[in-house]
């Protein structure tokens, strides 16, 4: 491959952009940390996860070890998926779209690196702490505060580092990728530390609290996640079709109405809650709203790859990228449909929350982070997965894993909302019927874990290759020797 | 292909150095194109269904707690229930005295509800004698008591209520007569304390309690 | 939208607009809650000594994942009916709870008038010690850690279960959280969340349970009824 500069003429200016294999090996270090650690912690916080559901199969299970107490064991899992895997992961796709989309390698490799070393030891503190039981006791906020500081400079560190490289880009035009990533980057710090802020480090007078730990988990799911897997989806569809995007308009809509109106959500949680009833009602006409970006992303989805789906679903990553979207489409319908009076009604404290959760965390951002991933780490190595047989087998199981874990616990939440609404039904009993669908979830959550070993055993295979080649690399260039044979 | 790159890396050269991969296979063609936008307009219809959904959202919340009536503004942080009228909750200020002096006061026989008990304490909610236009007549009852036999809303009632002249101030008596006019569905004008201190004047020289027909021959106005 | 600067000014707006929207102006309602004066003193009361470090036990083992504590209204789900609660919770009721753990998820049934419902403090020994012993075909997880087994000797102290010639004797964190439990109650009438009228024909020793309810026209009882799950 001859470093050819690629140009391209933007209205007026001239766009010299680096070449993109420049680009990616300028994320390897950095990113490979990311994602390595990030699929450690989606295995182990799926690990945890089966436990807990074990659990709801048997209450026995493990019942005398304090540290593996369900009441701990579930946020464990939960902080392990969405920050080890969720936030870590997306901000090395982030950060790799960003340098790609502006056409400028990555700088400040060793700021990164320190920034997500500290973020996994934050994380791993964090973790151990929830399990020792010093937990704060708010839902997906359960570190305490040595970890979420930590967390915070890492992402301080992370988030200047990426902005700086957005400032520095050569290409200026903007992607729609680029204005959800620009977003993100800024709303992970707001809602992030407005959250610690008001909840563990001056914790709000009571009811209040409620609300914020609310607003946080719904700004989390859907805005950020959100925007993270809206601008995977958009970055990639198109680039693995040959396609332009359908519509830039449609596309600056969909952000915008995103933008405005996701971040009004979260109180449906508080319907009939103990707040005042005009709060739960914002939420719900926000819900309802929430069909317009909705509609706005699936269809610039949906006609930029008209008459093609087969041909995305043919490539390793493109699997991944379509499940993600139409995942994306069902939980904001689910949000949607759930965000009403009447439905919560049936489906609030019940197992169907946790059922859409699991879709836009497993279904939409894993699938997204994970397809993202099997294309970007090819790249910034140059080394190929070792077995690509287990990508496909990964996306198999995963697929299947997801709709098992999801059609679970929907079906269980909404057995169990609609008997828990009949007063005559016996609470204890009520519950048992649930287990049978809880058994469908855990099977999905074996599924899921096989899928993520694949992965595992594949990234570490290529990594030690390429570490192994770098280290070559590195003893040939101080030695002067020339071992290895570069290739073309 | 990983027993491609195998044989690749014994060829390749000493100190087991593994040979990369195949660069090319890894960079498919088109990798260096980044992805491009066109620019066909939204479509009316969506941005039809925001305005829709806006108006929609609007009316929803303006009908479930954000606009109650008006007095209290919107968006009241003591209306729990989408569907409650602010006027029946009590409000802040004077309702609040009244609320609390019927609660220690009158609540224990009246009940919480002003229902009474039937065949004991006559209700309050409904009540012919508290909706009278006139306030008078209720608040010379209230200052005094009442003992013997009386007829509310049709039914007969035979019991004694305290007096509450020297246990309550002007503004508390006009405060929880206020309040029993207003609440659980009532709607009778409320009372000034002006008018309970003209009528404790008026009726300064009493210290016995009233009979029912002694009460029922005071005016209302 | 090809200028970062202009996004970001957007995001910014959005971010501003909604913070203040849901956060903000809420904090200025709630916030400037404070005490109210009842029949019975200021309300809420607010927990010190055992029930405050029985809260922190309740906050650290993680109790909040399957129990909530809130009570919806009348009409909105079943909770008055089950007898969970004999009026919805309102925020006064969390006003000096610290932490407030509302909960989100019902594997387990709601706790916020559990004080009221099951004033038993040996029924909540026995129960965390051994559900299923109470209630056939609970959830619960048995928190046998919380109690230390000791062979009988002597007179066993004042809340240890007896068992086959062991006494199990609750810790310090055992006493604290059941100290807790018998605190959460949510009986006080407010101005915004009335008790409605005792219903005469009250049947005692049938309010607060979960299983059947033979009448759910009753209004809600407030005289404390047997221990019930």
């Amino acid at each position: 491959m001859n470093g050819t500069t690629s140009t391209e003429t933007t209205s007026t200016t001239i766009v010299e952009r680096l070449p993109a294999r420049d680009i990616d090996l300028s994320c390897r270090p950095p990113l490979m940390l990311f994602f390595g650690s990030g699929l450690i912690w989606l295995f182990v916080g799926t690990l945890f996860a089966l436990i807990a559901a074990i659990k709801l199969h048997g209450p026995g299970f493990l019942a005398n070890i304090p540290w593996l107490t369900f009441g701990r064991i579930e946020p464990a899992a939960a902080n392990c998926v969405v920050y080890g895997f969720g936030v870590q992961v997306s901000l090395g796709v982030l950060l790799w779209m960003m340098c790609r989309l502006g056409g400028m390698r990555l700088l400040f490799q060793p700021a990164l690196c320190v920034a997500g070393f500290l973020w996994n030891v934050a994380l791993t503190a964090g973790i151990v702490a929830i399990l020792a039981g010093w937990s704060t006791g708010c839902e997906w906020l359960e570190m305490p505060h040595f970890s979420a500081v930590l967390m915070l400079v890492a992402y301080a560190l992370i988030g200047v580092c990426a902005i700086t490289n957005f400032h520095l880009r050569r290409d200026r035009a903007l992607y729609p990728s680029q204005w959800y990533i620009l977003g993100a980057l800024f709303w992970f710090a707001w809602i992030f530390s407005a959250a610690y802020l008001m909840l563990i480090l001056a914790p709000v007078r009571g009811a209040f609290q409620a609300v914020v730990n609310a607003w946080y988990i719904s700004n989390l799911t859907d805005l950020w996640f959100a925007s993270v897997g809206i601008a995977i989806i958009y970055y990639f569809v198109p680039k693995l079709l040959n396609r332009p995007l359908y519509s830039r308009p449609l596309a600056a809509f969909g952000f915008w109405t995103l933008a405005f109106f996701a971040q009004w959500l979260g109180m449906t949680r508080l319907i009939s809650g103990p707040v005042p009833a005009w709060m739960p009602s914002v939420s719900i006409a926000a819900a309802a709203l929430m069909l317009v970006p909705l509609i706005s992303v699936a269809m610039n989805w949906y006609l930029t790859a008209e008459g093609r789906t087969n041909v995305l679903r043919q490539i390793d990553t493109g699997r991944f990228i379509w499940f993600a979207a139409i995942s994306y489409v069902v939980a904001t319908f689910a949000l949607i449909l759930m965000g009403h009076r009447s439905t919560a009604a049936v489906t609030q404290f019940t197992y169907a929350e946790v059922g859409r959760t699991a879709l836009v965390l497993h279904g939409f951002l894993g699938m997204a982070l994970l397809g993202a991933l099997y294309y970007i780490v090819p790249r910034i190595t140059e080394f190929q997965w070792p077995a690509l047989k287990h990508v496909r087998l990964h996306f198999t199981l995963y697929a299947v894993g997801v709709a098992l874990l999801v059609f679970g616990l929907f079906a269980g939440g909404i057995l169990q909302g609609l008997r828990m609404n009949q007063s005559t039904a016996d609470f204890v009993a009520l519950i048992k019927s649930t287990v049978p669908f809880i058994g469908i979830s855990t099977l999905g959550l074996l599924l899921l874990l096989a899928g993520q070993a694949l992965a595992l055993k594949n990234f570490f295979t290529l990594s030690h290759r390429s570490n192994a080649h770098v280290r070559a690399y590195a003893i040939d260039f101080i030695t002067g020797r020339e071992t290895i044979r570069r290739g073309a | 292909m990983s027993r491609k790159n195998r044989q690749q890396d014994r060829k390749a050269g000493s100190a087991g150095a593994p040979e990369r991969r195949a660069t090319e296979a890894v960079h498919v063609a088109g990798d260096e194109r980044e992805p491009v936008t066109e620019n066909r307009p939204v479509p009316v219809l969506l941005v039809a269904l925001l305005v829709a959904l806006l108006f929609w959202g609007d009316m929803y919340i303006m009908r479930n707690g954000g606009d109650v009536g008006g007095e209290a503004g919107a968006f009241p942080a003591s209306v729990f229930d989408p569907y409650k009228k602010y006027a029946d909750i009590p409000r802040a200020g004077g309702s609040q005295i009244g609320a609390k002096m019927y609660a220690q006061n009158c609540s224990i026989c009246h009940q919480p509800g002003g229902t009474g008990i039937p065949g004991q304490f006559p209700p309050l909610a409904g009540s012919d004698w508290v909706l009278e236009e006139g306030p008078n007549r209720v608040i010379k009852l209230i200052l005094n008591g009442i003992q013997g036999p009386i007829t509310v809303n049709g039914q007969p009632f035979n019991n004694a209520m305290p007096q509450w002249r020297d246990m309550m101030t002007d503004e508390q008596i006009a405060a929880v007569a206020t309040y029993i006019r207003s609440t659980w569905g009532n709607k009778a004008p409320p009372v000034k304390p002006e008018e309970v201190k003209a009528q404790r004047d008026a009726t300064a020289s009493r210290s016995t309690t009233w009979s029912p027909a002694e009460l029922m021959a005071q005016p209302t106005k | 939208m090809n200028a970062g600067p202009l996004v970001f000014l957007g995001i910014l707006l959005s971010t501003a607009l909604s913070f203040w929207g849901l956060v903000i102006a809420p904090a200025f309602q709630l916030g400037r809650q404070d005490l109210v004066e009842t029949g019975a003193g200021p309300y809420p009361t607010g927990r010190t000594g055992a029930a405050q470090r029985g809260a922190e036990v309740y906050r650290s083992l993680g109790c909040v994942e399957c129990h909530t504590q809130q009570v919806r209204p009348r009409g909105y789900g079943t909770d008055i009916a089950r007898g969970w609660g004999v009026r919805r919770t309102v925020a006064q009721d969390y006003l000096r709870d610290q932490p407030a753990l509302l909960g989100a998820l019902r594997i387990g049934p709601d706790l916020s008038n559990i004080g009221a419902r099951s004033p038993d403090i040996r029924w909540h020994y026995e129960h965390l010690y051994n559900p299923r012993k109470l209630v056939p075909g609970s959830m619960m997880p048995a928190y046998r850690f919380l109690f230390d087994k000791r062979k009988l000797a002597g007179t066993p102290p004042q809340n240890a279960i007896v068992d086959d010639g062991y006494e199990i004797v609750p810790t310090e964190d055992a006493d604290a959280l059941v100290a807790y439990l018998l605190s959460l109650q949510s009986q006080v009438s407010l101005l915004e969340a009335p008790l409605p009228a005792p219903a005469t024909n009250a049947v005692p020793g049938d309010a607060g349970t979960n299983a059947p309810a033979g009448d759910t026209n009753t209004a809600a009882k407030t005289n404390v009824a047997a221990p019930t799950p």
